[in-house]
């Protein structure tokens, strides 16, 4: 896991990956030092837990991923089946590219599999 | 190239300027200014662009493409200066090389340089300005309290370190003038006049603020508690315009002195629910009231759709502030039965239910061409409409 992580913050404009599980648990994570492991661990799992519980309360389904742009960074949160891949960018990353690079990345983690906490 | 090629570019490009003419959009400058690229007319790429960025200064498309335009004739000087980090640092090197992030918005690795820069040379001011500049200009973008706190910090230590830092005083003064804190601001106007005593702009301004001040006398207050009252507020305690200033307007404050046309954006997004792949469309003000909403009828109720929209940009605004990338722009969320986009503009939010045939990248173009058509100069008011 670590060493899909690691190849995805290769991409330039990746400042950091992490996989959580769909409670908020970290199951793995790569950041850079400019971050805090904690606080992006923090905030990733209330963005996952708070959008399915408010996709739920309307009746609609799971979601595959969420695209957050804000002035400064982008993050990207995508569901890979048991857990969550979330990535942190500069502002300047084209979703697009990188996009791709997510994509390819979620797909490792799905074939990982079971994930034990 | 042959001729026939030639004829075709030009009667393409010049379709595209006549549009531009005709239309002035962040797409139709888009659409020209990647033309312009692929022709090989970088300068002239760079230039549309900057244009585009001045009229419709929120346009993630154009400031890509200043981007693009930027980078290959600032490439190498990064390198360059890279290296020179490496094997001769000096404060001036780190200073060039955080200068050119700037430039190029790279505002995380400006600050990231400057902050190596500051542990490595402590007792040199120039790290401390950089941090300082480009908290400020946050905190002009975003009205977000933690940038103005820290602005404030790094530009004390640059005062502290050289108390003639003239660009300093001007700075942490405009800072003050931004959060109300008049009597500091004063003091540093002050110290900006004894060091250049013929700043005539810095004059007439001391003389303005006297006789405003004579007619309602403050007592100083904590900054802190100020910059978070702005934040919660959301609107500057007095306007950016009325400040003399040293430096030209980055982007984001050309942001912040133009307001939304709310009528109009009202009948644009009721419209847009027309648009075919659109399921629901919701403007709301800045307390969550619908403004304007179109539904097909077939999902959620409006005030579903409302409440929905709601929760989902107030997590993900709290989000990016607490990961200090600033305020929202926006967020999509793809589910299988469809997407949601929630756009953040002014203290308005969009919410945008759609499916298939739309996709999420063709909707936030249409969206921003709606929202940059309802745009006007807020000249002489206080900032963020």
């Amino acid at each position: 896991m670590r060493s899909i992580l690691r190849r995805l913050n290769d991409v330039v404009g990746v400042k950091g990956s992490l996989v959580l599980t769909r409670d908020g648990i970290v199951v793995a994570s790569h950041i850079s030092k400019s971050l805090s492991e904690d606080l992006v661990a923090a905030m990733a799992s209330n963005v996952v837990l708070s959008t399915r519980r408010n996709l739920e309360k309307y009746g609609m389904r799971a979601y595959a991923r969420i695209t957050l742009v804000a002035s400064h960074g982008k993050m990207v949160f995508t569901d890979t089946g048991p857990a969550f891949l979330v990535v942190v960018m500069d502002r300047n990353v084209e979703l697009g590219p990188v996009g791709i690079e997510i994509e390819s990345a979620a797909m490792r983690i799905r074939q990982v599999g079971e994930i034990r906490v | 190239m042959k001729i026939g090629e030639k004829l075709k570019r030009w009667r393409d490009l010049s379709r595209l300027r006549s549009r531009l003419r005709r239309d002035a959009s962040p797409s139709a400058y888009g659409d020209l200014a990647e033309r312009l690229i692929s022709a090989g007319s970088v300068e002239e790429a760079l230039a549309v662009a900057e244009e585009g960025l001045r009229a419709f200064p929120d346009s993630e498309r154009l400031a890509q493409v200043r981007l693009f335009s930027k980078r290959g004739r600032l490439t190498g000087q990064i390198r360059r200066l890279r290296d020179d980090v490496l094997r001769r640092p000096t404060p001036v090197v780190y200073t060039q090389l955080a200068g050119i992030y700037r430039e190029l918005g790279s505002h995380d690795e400006a600050l990231q340089t400057a902050q190596e820069c500051a542990e490595r040379f402590p007792l040199n001011e120039n790290p401390y300005l950089i941090q300082g500049e480009i908290r400020l200009e946050r905190f002009l973008l975003d009205v977000i309290a933690r940038d103005a706190i820290l602005a404030e910090q790094a530009l004390r230590r640059v005062t502290r370190i050289n108390g003639h830092n003239v660009k300093a005083h001007l700075l942490l003064a405009e800072l003050y003038w931004l959060t109300g804190a008049v009597s500091a601001c004063r003091r540093h106007l002050r110290s900006v006049l004894t060091i250049t005593p013929t700043a005539r702009d810095v004059q007439d301004f001391m003389r303005q603020l006297g006789q405003a001040d004579a007619q309602q006398p403050e007592a100083e207050e904590d900054f802190e508690e100020l910059a978070k009252r702005i934040e919660e507020i959301g609107t500057f305690a007095n306007a950016t315009t009325e400040f003399p200033g040293l430096r030209s307007p980055a982007p984001g404050e050309v942001r912040s002195r133009t307001r939304v046309d709310v009528d109009s954006l009202k009948l644009e997004i009721a419209e847009l629910g027309h648009t075919e792949g659109v399921r629901s469309s919701i403007l709301l003000d800045k307390d969550g009231e619908i403004l304007a909403d179109c539904t097909d009828g077939m999902g959620l109720t409006r005030k579903q759709f409302g409440d929905l929209v709601t929760s989902v940009s107030g997590t993900a605004d709290d989000a990016s502030r607490r990961m200090d990338t600033g305020a929202l722009v926006r967020v999509e969320i793809e589910t299988p039965a469809g997407s949601i986009m929630v756009a953040r503009v002014r203290g308005l939010t969009i919410g945008m239910l759609f499916a298939e045939p739309l996709r999420a990248d063709r909707l936030w173009e249409i969206l921003q061409d709606s929202v940059a058509r309802n745009m006007s100069a807020a000249d002489r008011e206080g900032a963020h409409a």
